[in-house]
């Protein structure tokens, strides 16, 4: 179940789109880079090729040199939450979900969109994606939530295939927040970061505290929360070690090609609390 | 597949418990951490070939532990099977010339004779190692035992007694069919003992071969040694051999106790004798050795031993000044002769021998010879001399005669030889006159008269000796030993034998000589440490017996000398007579060092599992 009571404390956090848009609507949106706009952020002198439109004549008048104005750009930006739903996000092993953090997280970001008056959409994604259009407004994210609360988690996680389908909807530079639990296959999510690449782009892999710290060990009977398939084996010492080593590569290749592509990587187990999970995402932009 | 010990296939019930165990033991517990189950797949894509095997071997621990003890119990049960192999047939007695010249050359000819040796094994072989005194060093053992024992033979430093050889392996062999292969340089051999065993063991239906091995070598050699006392210290003689067609000049490095002391050269013609001497010896360990480097290195030193004997205090008590006995005791080397006359005595404690010599009835005081009884009870010696009053003297039955009167000339003879009477002519004594006694229990006459009256006679009285001697102090009245050459020898033989001191040449041994110590004991060798009741002195070198120290020489010209000779073709290139038959094959060994290998690699396995 999503606990929205956090949403409060969310109130003094915005968050700032890095890359350039470009949209016929007008949003309130602060923008780290510089274009076309209204407000006079600098000047830098004339060069060959400046539209002279932008030159400023009242520093003629002052210095008899060409200067031109530098305007923050105005900016019009949607939000696409991709939240997977896979059943593997179904693993609790302190109360809350991995698919329930994961949830509270990006009706998080839906909240702080909803509050710049933008638009956003949440979409859930498994073997298939189920794409939501993007909206604004409270009611919108209300409806979400209610959504989210309904959702059956189940299958395996297509990467991949549910990014290509999902891209086709992204008409203009978005900023797109993926969270998931990443555990299907590195080529599979390093193809889906390279189709969202050209986005501004936030990973967030959700993760429980036991699947990083076995405490388990001995002759055990594991079970496939995705297919049912059952295995047994035994956890040694030794294996709990490789185990660590590979789920460490794992994530160290998603990060690696975060960093190649330009996207921010975060990484949650859910025993931390969503609002330190917020003010981390927040301060990485 | 047969079993030699079938009966430790019982073994096989431990496995009974093992899968006891692994069948009752908790059921693995149900987990699902879609991580874990995400990269075990992961791993399992990479690693397909094991991951199969790991299908097939749920649990390797325990079949490896199964494996364990399937083939311990096999290895235990012994299984062999049967091949066709060429070898000898019979039972083989094998006797290897083991002699010092066997040591010679490099590969030494004992090496190539052992070599040999592996060759003419059969199913049923039994080696004899021909030393001075033929030694079964294998009896009816399998080719694996008789190649094993044959690794672990050395050859040692006494002469071959081959003929005494092939006669116990006839008795080895006794009613089988079998065959005897003497391996041997022949050089040194008795060839008629050789000869005479042969046809006896022909007679018995063995056949006899001979298999030569070696050729001549070079050699310089310590053939002869001799030590003797000279003044307060000792000297020593040794007789060196040049074997060698040229001239030859020999450095020589005399040390004493680990330490060189003196450096020398002897120049010696082509198969000449020289001697070389040393003097003035003091007591330790002298080595005396040749820098020839030669093809026998055995005879190329010579070990000295000379004991370290304390002083020994003798006191003389006697109503005469200056009797022969105590002159021959005075002049005895490393003793102090100090003589009184009663009644007035010194405390015997600070003395190792009481000689009683001349008293009267009364010269002693009363309980002297209670003091004498606790003297000799505290582990030290007495001499009683015959004097014409000693039958009237109580002697608080401490002598070992008990005498009853005089009696005139007697011829005496020697009824039990000693150390102490050796090399003295007591038949050549002549004796006016002597007094009658009779041996107590438990007392030994050694020189008696044809009146069968105990002249020489000694008794163990507590952890002491006491000596009866019948021949007096010196008194010609009495007989004319005291005149003769040998009495002083008489002396210091008495004297060396009761204060434990033995004759130098005791000390000084040849190889081959065996030295019975009455219980098993721990020696000292060249070699090692050995526990043993009967020592043969079969290396040269230093041996220690208790705190005695002995030296062991060669000290044989015939085995110094490396000449081989000329034997007949057939007997250098003499190969085994070879038949195919059944030969049963050990399996046990290769199960083993599968055991082995199983368990070093459940140990790894335990390891690369992060659980040692």
């Amino acid at each position: 179940m999503i606990d929205t009571d956090f949403f409060n404390q969310l109130n003094r956090f915005s968050l700032m789109v890095r890359k350039r848009v470009s949209s016929v609507y007008a949003g309130s949106r602060r923008s780290v880079l510089q274009g076309k706009g209204i407000e006079i952020v600098g000047y830098r002198e004339y060069m060959p090729g400046d539209d002279i439109r932008t030159i400023d004549w009242r520093v003629y008048g002052r210095t008899d040199k060409l200067y031109i104005r530098k305007f923050e750009e105005e900016k019009n930006v949607t939000t696409h939450i991709l939240l997977d739903s896979s059943k593997s996000m179904d693993f609790s092993s302190n109360g809350i979900t991995k698919f329930d953090y994961a949830a509270m997280l990006a009706c998080g970001f839906g909240y702080l969109v909803t509050r710049e008056n933008e638009k956003f959409a949440i979409s859930t994604f498994g073997e298939n994606i189920d794409i939501n259009p993007p909206k604004r407004g409270r009611g919108f994210l209300l409806h979400t939530i209610d959504k989210l609360n309904q959702i059956q988690l189940d299958g395996k996680t297509r990467f991949d295939h549910c990014t290509m389908q999902y891209e086709k909807m992204i008409r203009s530079k978005s900023i797109v927040i993926v969270i998931s639990d990443f555990l299907t296959d590195l080529d599979s999510i390093r193809a889906g970061l390279y189709r969202l690449s050209a986005n501004d782009l936030i990973i967030i892999s959700v993760f429980d505290p036991a699947e990083y710290n076995l405490t388990i060990g001995g002759d055990v009977k594991l079970y496939d929360m995705e297919t049912g398939e059952v295995r047994k084996t035994y956890i040694s010492p030794k294996l709990k070690e490789e185990y660590r080593t590979l789920l460490d590569n794992h994530f160290g290749g998603i990060r690696e090609t975060c960093m190649h592509i330009g996207a921010d990587f975060l990484s949650f187990g859910t025993d931390v609390p969503i609002f330190d999970a917020f003010f981390e995402a927040v301060k990485a932009r | 597949m047969p079993f030699a010990n079938p009966l430790a296939l019982l073994g096989f019930s431990s496995l009974i418990p093992i899968v006891i165990l692994y069948l009752i033991k908790p059921k693995p517990r149900d987990i699902k951490i879609p991580s874990l189950m995400f990269i075990l797949d992961m791993e399992r894509k990479e690693q397909r070939y094991q991951t199969m095997l790991k299908k097939i071997v749920r649990d390797p621990l325990m079949i490896m532990q199964l494996l364990f003890l399937i083939l311990l119990t096999l290895a235990m049960a012994s299984p062999y099977y049967v091949a066709k192999e060429t070898v000898r047939a019979d039972h083989t007695a094998i006797i290897l010339d083991a002699s010092a010249s066997m040591q010679a050359e490099h590969p030494s000819r004992f090496d190539r004779a052992r070599d040999v040796a592996t060759r003419f094994v059969s199913g049923k072989t039994s080696i004899i190692l021909a030393k001075n005194v033929p030694v079964v060093a294998l009896q009816e053992g399998s080719r694996s035992d008789a190649t094993v024992a044959l690794q672990h033979l050395k050859p040692c430093a006494t002469t071959a007694n081959i003929g005494d050889a092939i006669l116990l392996a006839k008795s080895i062999i006794g009613a089988e069919k079998g065959a005897i292969v003497v391996i041997s340089d022949f050089s040194n051999i008795d060839s008629d003992s050789i000869a005479a065993s042969k046809m006896l063991a022909n007679a018995a239906g063995i056949d006899v071969t001979y298999k030569q091995v070696g050729h001549d070598a070079d050699n310089i050699g310590i053939t002869y040694g001799k030590l003797e006392r000279k003044g307060d210290g000792y000297g020593y003689t040794c007789n060196i051999k040049n074997y060698i067609d040229s001239k030859k000049t020999i450095p020589i490095k005399i040390s004493r106790n680990g330490k060189k002391i003196l450096s020398d050269s002897l120049t010696i013609a082509p198969h000449s004798n020289e001697l070389f001497a040393l003097s003035d010896l003091k007591p330790g360990a002298t080595v005396v050795a040749l820098q020839s480097g030669d093809s026998l290195a055995v005879d190329d030193r010579a070990y000295i031993a000379i004991p370290d004997v304390q002083k020994r205090r003798i006191l003389f008590i006697s109503e005469n000044k200056n009797p022969p006995a105590k002159i021959a005791l005075s002049s005895l080397p490393d003793t102090e002769c100090t003589i009184v006359k009663p009644p007035v005595l010194p405390s015997f404690d600070d003395y190792d021998l009481v000689v009683i010599g001349y008293i009267t009835k009364d010269s002693l005081l009363p309980g002297t010879f209670n003091d004498l009884a606790s003297f000799v009870g505290s582990g030290r010696s007495l001499v009683v001399l015959a004097s014409d009053d000693l039958g009237k003297i109580d002697t608080d039955n401490l002598l070992p005669v008990s005498i009853s009167g005089m009696k005139g000339p007697a011829v005496l003879k020697t009824a039990i030889p000693t150390a102490f009477t050796k090399d003295i002519a007591f038949e050549d004594v002549s004796v006016n006159k002597h007094l009658i006694s009779k041996s107590i229990d438990e007392s030994i006459a050694v020189v008696v008269a044809d009146d069968e009256s105990p002249v020489l006679a000694y008794r163990k009285s507590g952890a002491g000796t006491v000596v009866y001697s019948g021949f007096g102090e010196g008194d010609p009245a009495w007989n004319d030993f005291h005149t003769r050459v040998d009495y002083p020898i008489f002396w210091r033989q008495i004297v060396d034998w009761m204060s434990g001191v033995r004759e130098i040449d005791e000390y000084n041994v040849r190889t081959g000589r065996m030295y019975p110590l009455g219980a098993e004991q721990e020696v000292v060798t060249p070699t090692g440490t050995i526990v043993t009741d009967n020592l043969l002195f079969d290396d040269v070198g230093g041996y220690r017996i208790g705190d005695m120290d002995i030296a062991a020489n060669l000290y044989n010209p015939k085995e110094s000398d490396l000449s081989v000779p000329a034997m007949p073709e057939e007997v250098r290139n003499l190969e085994p007579d070879v038949v195919k038959t059944d030969v049963e094959k050990d399996l046990w060994s290769y199960l083993i060092i599968l055991v082995i290998i199983l368990a070093g690699f459940e140990l790894y396995y335990l390891r690369a599992r992060g659980e040692l």
